[in-house]
């Protein structure tokens, strides 16, 4: 395969990710001989879905503001799960021929039930997600990754191999590293990459082809690492959070003042952060990998979230989080208090948000941001 | 934690009553649980250990073991009715955890920081479940203000029918959750010192199916017309089921209720004489306001049964939400459906469409849906949902 060079694959990169919504992005790369499944949220096991023919799209709310399917999933449910359900009634996801989900959350539990109820996607399936990391919770898991695989072959009418999963697990773990060599161009020193460049490829990556995604970021890799950084020395933030992929709230960050270095957003990290072992069982390495990497709040035991986050700061020299809920999201909103405090123990300010997932009202939230990012100058003296 | 602030909690006129119980039986049940609160602050305090079950976890097994379980929600609920949650939930608002959650969650932590003394004792361990969202994390605030062990029962979703029988239930989720229930066996009898009482955990057993299949006999009766036991006594008298379940007094507690229900049907006793309309209640009610379940009556109609006690009914294996409200409508002569969505429930909230398309759609019948907040009074109007009662039921003629 031909890699390309960086700039051009920034350009791809720029289009693939741009702000238009899944669909219209998703048009651009469809590959017609495999049917497109959508799937919804980072437990879902994608491998599965590549190896068995189907081109994996994630599920978005993009374009959306969520307020049509207030009927249906009531106003004070998160805003992505609104804005899904919207677009699917929509009818932006009539292209769609499958649509796989895991209990992550009430609403994304109440969405699935409604798109079963209320649009025609021919398959639809839900895994039961353990909020455990117990050995019996891996064992139950394993058995849903397998059920899972077989409903999808039922529907299929065919097997899905053995070493079309390892394959998939290594075109996917490729993805992982290279996602995780972009990240390591902000650690140690002023960034080589922007927020809005790593938004734009961690977009890019929900409707793209995933050799040719690869292809191209090894390009974007390659031209990157020898760029020679902005000198400017900006706040260095985590961003903590769920759902938050909208390229307008990191540019806002960027002109601000401040450079979003790490991320623990499910729209971010937690996506690529863990690799999957490559062994002799895909299904076993699958089910272990998605359901013990880097975690959703929802999970436990909590400080399996908090070492991460610390890991983070470590690593990436954070001098300061943000730490941002969907709006009606219990998950996230009773976990701030907490997470304020473990990361105030590290020295690590913290700004909480609560957002929409359209970013509507983002005016009184770039002021608090701003004055946020001058308080951390400040702390630098 | 300061005084009650309801008045500026509430907006709006605001008119909330007192329910009034129609049976005997159902006015017991407030003494039952204020002797039940007494006992287990008095256990306590004889080094009896005292359990707190969060997120409904079941109370039955904790009974089983020797430990006096305590269901902080419901607790909630009664501070709820006695119009004394404010301040706890207003300390939670101000502590970060979120406005929009379930008032039991924010409420419960507010009691729980307060060090305020409250009519439950403070735990020596805590079982928990995964109920829900808010439910699955507000257990850990109270973990560590206790500082006591806990065990979180993780029970598998559910992603095809069953019934309360386990016909359904796939092998591997049964397999799931029996191997943590026997973690909860070792994890009780390491945190008490006591090993299991086979007798006890046998004797439990079988009290806790007697109590059940004297609610299920009480709930065939409740079909009658008129219908002898509503939704206002309803409300109080699934209070055993939720905390006594597996004990003996449990069981007579229905069995007196039992008795008082077949001697009304047998003279033909109902909570109105004419039943103008018979309505199906969904959802939970507003804890203080409970007079809006009587509120009906004025009007000639009765609210006859909720879906209060759905976890210990029959599932229609085809269709479980749907089956279930369908079941309700049906056995129960339904002429209507009133079905209170609280604003802190994403799981409750976002059922209403499909239930408004049964109702409505499928079975041609008015539905009233009302939003509103199960023990947050903050913006609560009772004028205006009696408002909106006295219109619904004008409409239903």
């Amino acid at each position: 395969m031909t890699t390309m060079k960086g700039v051009e694959s920034a350009a791809i990169f720029k289009q693939a990710g741009g702000p238009e919504p899944i669909r219209q992005r998703f048009e651009a790369w469809r590959d017609l001989s495999r049917p497109a499944f959508g799937w919804i949220c980072t437990y879902v096991p994608e491998e599965i879905l590549y190896a068995a023919g189907v081109t994996p799209v994630r599920v978005m709310g993009e374009g959306a503001s969520g307020k049509n399917a207030t009927a249906y999933l009531y106003v004070t449910t998160c805003s992505f799960a609104l804005a899904c359900l919207e677009l699917g009634l929509d009818g932006e996801y009539d292209f769609l021929q499958g649509l796989v989900t895991v209990n992550a959350c009430d609403p994304v539990r109440r969405l699935f039930d409604l798109w079963q109820l209320y649009l025609n996607t021919p398959f639809t399936h839900l895994l039961s997600l353990p909020r455990k990391l117990s050995a019996n919770a891996h064992d139950f898991f394993y058995l849903e990754v397998v059920k899972f695989k077989r409903a999808l072959e039922d529907f299929l009418g065919r097997e899905i191999a053995g070493d079309s999963l390892k394959e998939a697990i290594r075109l996917y773990n490729r993805s992982r590293t290279l996602l995780k060599e972009l990240y390591g161009l902000k650690k140690g020193g002023p960034p080589r990459v922007s927020d809005a460049e790593c938004l734009e490829i961690l977009r890019a990556s929900m409707v793209m082809p995933r050799e040719r995604f690869n292809d191209l970021l090894e390009g974007f890799l390659r031209e990157a690492a020898s760029r020679t950084p902005d000198p400017r020395r900006r706040p260095r933030l985590l961003l903590c959070g769920s759902l938050l992929d909208n390229l307008t709230f990191v540019r806002m960050i960027e002109e601000l003042g401040g450079s979003v270095v790490a991320d623990e957003l499910c729209t971010g990290s937690r996506y690529f952060w863990d690799l999957v072992e490559e062994g002799e069982d895909p299904l076993a390495s699958l089910a272990r990998r998605y359901l013990s990497h880097s975690p959703c709040a929802r999970m436990r035991p909590i400080e399996h979230r908090f070492n991460h986050i610390a890991q983070l700061v470590q690593e990436y020299q954070v001098e300061g989080a943000i730490s941002q809920s969907l709006k009606f999201c219990d998950i996230y909103g009773h976990s701030k208090p907490r997470l304020r405090e473990e990361l105030n123990r590290l020295g690590i300010p913290v700004l909480e948000i609560d957002l929409e997932y359209d970013l509507s009202g983002l005016g009184q939230i770039r002021t608090r941001i701003q004055s946020f990012i001058e308080m951390l100058e400040g702390k630098r003296g | 934690m300061g005084e009650r602030t309801e008045e500026r909690r509430a907006t709006g006129p605001v008119e909330i009553v007192s329910s009034r119980k129609e049976l005997k039986a159902s006015r017991q049940i407030w003494p039952l649980s204020k002797a039940y609160y007494t006992r287990a602050r008095q256990a306590k305090a004889a080094g009896k250990p005292v359990a707190w079950t969060l997120g409904l976890a079941p109370p039955e097994i904790l009974h089983a073991l020797g430990v006096i379980p305590v269901m902080p929600e419901h607790y909630t609920s009664v501070l709820a009715v006695k119009q004394r949650l404010t301040p706890y939930l207003e300390w939670a608002d101000a502590q970060g955890y979120p406005l929009h959650s379930c008032p039991y969650h924010r409420g419960t932590i507010g009691y729980v920081y307060s060090d305020e003394e409250q009519m439950i004792p403070p735990p020596d361990l805590i079982l928990a479940m995964n109920f829900c969202d808010g439910g699955n994390k507000y257990i850990r605030p109270i973990v560590e203000r206790f500082q006591v062990p806990y065990y979180y029962l993780d029970l598998p979703y559910l992603t095809g029918p069953a019934d309360e029988r386990g016909r359904g239930v796939p092998e591997e989720a049964i397999d799931y959750c029996a191997g943590q229930l026997a973690e909860v066996v070792a994890f009780v009898e390491r945190a008490t010192g006591t090993p299991r009482d086979p007798e006890q955990f046998h004797q439990t057993f079988l009290w806790y199916n007697q109590a059940l299949a004297l609610w299920r006999e009480i709930n065939e009766l409740r079909k009658a017309v008129p219908c002898p036991m509503g939704v206002v006594d309803e409300v109080g008298d699934v209070y055993p089921l939720m905390q006594l379940a597996g004990t003996r007094e449990a069981v007579a507690v229905y069995q007196m209720l039992l008795a008082e229900v077949k001697a009304r049907v047998a003279a033909g006793e109902g909570i109105l004489d004419e039943e103008r309309r018979r309505l199906i209640w969904l959802g939970v009610s507003p804890n203080y306001d409970t007079g809006i379940l009587n509120y009906f009556e004025r009007f000639g109609a009765v609210l006859v049964k909720s879906d209060l006690d759905y976890m210990y009914g029959e599932i229609d294996l085809e269709d479980p939400l749907r089956g279930m409200a369908r079941k309700l409508i049906l056995d129960y002569r339904g002429e209507g459906v009133v079905c209170y969505a609280p604003r802190g429930c994403r799981q409750t909230c976002g059922t209403i469409s499909p239930i408004r398309d049964l109702v409505q759609k499928e079975l041609g019948l008015p539905l009233l849906a009302h939003e509103g907040n199960q023990a947050d009074m903050l913006g609560y109007d009772g004028a205006q949902l009696r408002g909106a009662i006295e219109q619904f039921l004008e409409r239903l003629g």
